[in-house]
């Protein structure tokens, strides 16, 4: 027999319209709340970093590194002796890159980047790790398989060069420097930058395209 | 929700967006301003991390961004409740106060605690 309940209705109807968010928003409002009213968190602080991360910082700093390393061969010793310092001389100091270390691609290595832990990312070089870095399959098959991995990429390696993975920890990311393409003498620092993506930083693309 | 299980080609996860809730970017400033303030270090953190990805991501079929972020939210619950004396309960009471919040509110207003309130 159908019945008519008012006061569950009505809480039905406000629970409708009452836009709850999410259990997983809910837990991470409560976290955030309980380490505020401990002091050990900062709501403004929380929010600038996810304005920052979520909209302007991506691949350009470490593309500017990677530009003036080629044009700079000074630099270029810098940055290899001692990469925070070298992002630290370009102001791009920031708390994933105090212990970075930079690798070069050879015509006989290629160097690819994981964290076989969790998703260690140079992030505030490189703005937030991509997607894939941050999956099961990713983390456990570049170390066991590179070439298989990177041929998934599109990128084929030839067997006379050698593949190095670099395992990221909180304590040392890695940065990636991709060989400079050919056809590009005379070309501005500014343009070599826009050479430079993401990938060909983290060891998944190797060859970089100059009439893109 | 997308889907990260199938790998070949990664490049096909390339250019979707890093997140895809709000909560999931905030749950990572958390966890940094958490390891910038050295209220833990970014050991704490990874090990959490880590932890919590082989729990998760043990299920193929949570090899995806939802997954991932799943796993960095119970790896922060995890941090705070080691690191800085907060229990389980609060962290629940805290919720709760929350969902009362949302709840009690009329629509367009602002949802604020209630002490937050007074």
């Amino acid at each position: 027999m159908p019945s008519f309940d008012a006061n569950k209705v009505a809480q039905i109807h406000q629970h409708l319209h009452s836009h709850l968010p999410s259990d997983s928003a809910l837990r991470v409002k409560a976290l955030e709340t309980v380490l505020v009213q401990k002091g050990l968190a900062n709501s403004e602080n929380i929010d600038r970093w996810v304005e920052a991360y979520a909209n302007d910082v991506g691949p350009m700093r470490g593309a500017q590194m990677v530009a003036r390393s080629w044009l700079d061969a000074d630099f270029r010793h810098r940055l290899l002796d001692d990469a925070a310092k070298a992002a630290d001389e370009m102001g791009f100091s920031g708390p994933a890159s105090g212990h970075l270390k930079a690798v070069e691609n050879t015509d006989v290595q290629h160097n690819v980047v994981v964290c076989t832990l969790c998703s260690c990312y140079p992030f505030s070089i490189l703005g937030m790790a991509p997607n894939w870095y941050k999956t099961a399959a990713y983390r456990s098959r570049v170390v066991r398989e590179p070439r298989a991995v990177l041929d998934e990429f599109g990128v084929q390696i030839s067997t006379d060069v050698a593949v190095h993975v670099w395992d990221s920890t909180a304590e040392l990311r890695y940065l990636v420097i991709p060989q400079r393409p050919k056809g590009t003498d005379g070309m501005s620092v500014d343009a070599l930058v826009k050479l430079v993506t993401r990938n060909s930083m983290i060891g998944t693309q190797r060859e970089l395209s100059v009439g893109a | 929700m997308s889907d990260l299980h199938t790998p070949t080609p990664f490049m096909k996860l390339d250019g979707q967006p890093t997140f895809e809730e709000a909560w999931q970017a905030e749950a990572l400033a958390i966890a940094q301003n958490l390891i910038n303030d050295q209220v833990i270090t970014g050991s704490d953190w990874a090990n959490a991390l880590g932890a919590a990805l082989q729990v998760v991501q043990r299920d193929q079929d949570n090899d995806t961004v939802a997954g991932y972020y799943e796993a960095v939210l119970l790896a922060l619950e995890q941090v705070v409740q080691s690191n800085c004396e907060i229990s389980a309960e609060s962290i629940n009471a805290q919720k709760m106060d929350w969902v009362d919040a949302y709840q009690s509110t009329p629509h367009g207003q602002p949802v604020l605690l209630k002490q937050t309130n007074k």
